[in-house]
């Protein structure tokens, strides 16, 4: 579902987010229902204002700066302090106007509706 | 025949792609240096920082609650536990799982001496914080050169 290493795309296309160089790829849960697509991300490190989710063509792609500061001198490194960036590529039937994201403590919820017309529905059969 | 033949090929170019996207996937998370983290590695990851008087422990805690963690210090062994509640939402099926649920202990034994009291922690956007304050006599000590 998810595509780790896209094209980088013409800078005129894409407004700057992320600092040019690597990137970490984000750990994600995605949980599904009848009515949505439920998308997790761990993004420790990143503020609210420091996120940007752009839904293109089926094209999810997830970026967050890393902003958090750290002082002093390194005696001792287990994560970087880099950007993010993960590309997933959606189903189709996503209800793109109706999505919505919350950013708690470092971790990002995305609600992905499905559209009515991939949603399951019963059928009544009648009396005739 | 050789239909047959053809459809052996496509078979054959099919498992190709299979496992060449099996591969690249595996690569992607070498790359990335979290593939052994997502499978319940070191969980959390932290740094160390030293400015003189303090050091500083950062944790990456995404989601963990700032009652969900258990800091303590004991003989300049410094243990942070708790564990990630929220994870799974009712009512929906996983298609994914990567992010890390179990409950999480990590000890460091510190390289020099700390003063317990004046240590302090705070969690702001899933990094968890720890300063510790350096007892006096680990504190850097400028030595003065005086002319003979």
């Amino acid at each position: 579902m998810s595509t780790e290493h896209e094209m980088s795309k013409p800078a005129q296309d894409a407004p700057e987010v992320l600092k040019p160089g690597k990137t970490n790829t984000p750990d994600v849960d995605i949980f599904v229902n009848d009515d949505e697509i439920l998308l997790v991300a761990d993004l420790p490190g990143t503020g609210k204002e420091d996120l940007s989710i752009n839904l293109e063509n089926n094209t999810l792609t997830i970026e967050a700066a890393f902003s958090t500061g750290f002082s002093g001198t390194c005696q001792r490194q287990e994560f970087d302090a880099v950007d993010y960036r993960r590309v997933f590529t959606l189903p189709k039937g996503i209800d793109v106007e109706k999505t919505t994201a919350e950013f708690r403590n470092g971790v990002l919820s995305l609600h992905l509706p499905k559209s009515s017309a991939v949603k399951p529905c019963e059928i009544k059969v009648k009396n005739a | 025949m050789m239909i047959r033949r053809l459809n052996d090929i496509d078979r054959i170019f099919g498992t190709m792609d299979f496992f060449k996207n099996q591969m690249n996937r595996f690569f992607d998370d070498f790359e990335s240096g979290r593939g052994s983290v997502s499978q319940g590695g070191i969980w959390p990851l932290t740094n160390f920082y030293d400015d003189g008087d303090h050091i500083f422990v950062y944790s990456e805690l995404p989601g963990v609650n700032e009652d969900e963690i258990n800091i303590k210090l004991h003989n300049n062994l410094l243990t942070i536990k708790g564990e990630r509640r929220e994870i799974i939402p009712e009512g929906y099926a996983i298609l994914r799982q990567e992010r890390n649920v179990a409950p999480f202990s990590r000890s460091f034994s510190l390289p020099v001496e700390i003063d317990p009291e004046k240590t302090s922690a705070s969690l702001k956007n899933g990094i968890l914080t720890v300063k510790l304050v350096k007892a006096q006599a680990a504190k850097p000590k400028k030595i003065v050169v005086q002319a003979a």
